[in-house]
């Protein structure tokens, strides 16, 4: 489980109180449920909707489940910063650098309260922030549209409008997922104390370029 | 509206965008301002004659390039330049009709340097066009390309899911008057997913 304390916020929101609680344990989720504005039905798909899904996050080291919480103990909203799996690209940028931010998502029924904000501040106020790359990865097919009213480009500048604020960047990347489509989107944020020689292998990793400058020895421009 | 208030102040905030091409060379793209107009020269003097017959206007002349560089800062275009070690490489625009009934469509045009062809720069300025395009309610994009001659350009616009509408023949007449045929290109950028 996280070696780091939970911190807990609370929001007061049209509908009610709620509390955005980082550093989620696994027995804090335990007694939770999730809130029906968060449960999949015909076009709307949570990316996280599962409470084993949750614990199994929660329980490992430095990654951050983050929730907002109904005072009945309903689950309204999901964050989650963890580590890529082994097989993503990004692991090739260094050992435990990258983080993503994972999973971002409020209930339709709770959205437009500055939940959403409130939860990505909780999910990067990390120890380690400035010693991590943190990134997120939006592709549109995942997007809520037809609950938002958004087109794909709005719901982009919608995300990056959020994400900015908590000093991630738009970043070129040649990932084939990012590329299906020209909305999908890559953000980052370079922690202050990443070395150089780290960002600059970031980005070679983005372009997949950095087991050609090993092979070559070439230290780019 | 000026260049740094409003709407075209949000999109310059995108820019500039890093790009590593397969050889190592790093690639910055941003919008072109007024300082530009000596780079974007240097570009289009270093092109083939041949590709240069292919504007509109001869990009070689000083007063075309600043009034392309004039037309992005009113907004009545979108340009963007890709710059290697300070050296502009390639220039590429989208044409904004302000009034009538082909505002919804928007016309795309590349020129890059022959020594930074098929590195993907094409690809990657196209893309970036595509989003700036969306972003302005643009729903179909368009190329009109001399086959044979733009064939780079061509490959970059198919690997960005342009399709071929038609083909004009002797659409396009050298300066000695041989004519090559030209192939019109659009793209539809779709607003949201489909139900399929």
């Amino acid at each position: 489980m996280s070696r780091f304390p939970p911190q807990v916020t609370r929001l007061q929101t049209p509908r009610g109180p709620v509390d955005i609680q980082s550093f989620c344990p696994p027995e804090m989720i335990g007694p939770l449920d999730f809130d029906p504005s968060l449960k999949r039905y015909t076009a709307y798909k949570p990316l996280l909707s599962d409470k084993e899904a949750l614990l199994a996050a929660a329980s490992n080291e430095e990654q951050n489940v983050t929730l907002a919480c109904t005072e009945a103990g309903g689950i309204v909203g999901v964050a989650l910063l963890e580590y890529p799996s082994k097989e993503e690209r990004w692991t090739r940028v260094g050992e435990r650098i990258m983080m993503e931010v994972a999973v971002i998502e409020v209930g339709a029924a709770w959205r437009s309260a500055g939940i959403a904000r409130e939860m990505l501040r909780a999910l990067v106020d990390h120890p380690l922030k400035e010693n991590r790359i943190f990134y997120m990865v939006g592709y549109s097919w995942t997007w809520d549209l037809e609950g938002t009213g958004l087109t794909a480009i709005r719901y982009r500048e919608m995300l990056i409008g959020l994400f900015s604020a908590f000093g991630f960047r738009t970043f070129q990347t040649n990932e084939p997922n990012v590329l299906l489509r020209p909305e999908n989107l890559f953000m980052a944020r370079i922690g202050g104390q990443v070395p150089e020689a780290v960002q600059k292998r970031f980005k070679w990793v983005r372009f997949d370029m950095d087991r050609y400058m090993e092979d070559t020895g070439w230290k780019g421009a | 509206m000026t260049a740094s208030s409003g709407p075209r102040a949000s999109i310059d905030q995108k820019y500039p965008k890093e790009i590593l091409l397969p050889d190592g060379r790093e690639v910055l793209i941003r919008p072109p301002g007024k300082a530009d107009a000596e780079g974007l020269l240097g570009l289009f003097q270093r092109l083939p004659l041949i590709e240069r017959w292919c504007f509109g206007e001869n990009p070689c002349e000083r007063g075309v390039v600043e009034g392309w560089i004039d037309r992005h800062l009113e907004g009545r275009t979108f340009g963007i330049l890709a710059l290697c070690e300070d050296e502009v490489v390639g220039f590429g625009t989208i044409l904004r009709p302000g009034y009538g009934g082909r505002r919804h469509t928007s016309t795309l045009q590349l020129a890059v340097l022959p020594t930074f062809r098929k590195l993907g720069l094409c690809t990657w300025m196209t893309l970036d066009l595509i989003r700036r395009a969306m972003e302005f309610d643009i729903e179909t994009l368009r190329a009109d390309l001399v086959m044979g001659l733009e064939n780079d350009v061509i490959e970059a616009l198919g690997q960005c899911a342009f399709v071929e509408r038609c083909v004009v023949e002797d659409g396009f007449r050298c300066p000695d008057g041989m004519c090559y045929v030209t192939v019109v290109m659009t793209r539809t950028l779709y607003p949201t997913w489909g139900d399929f």
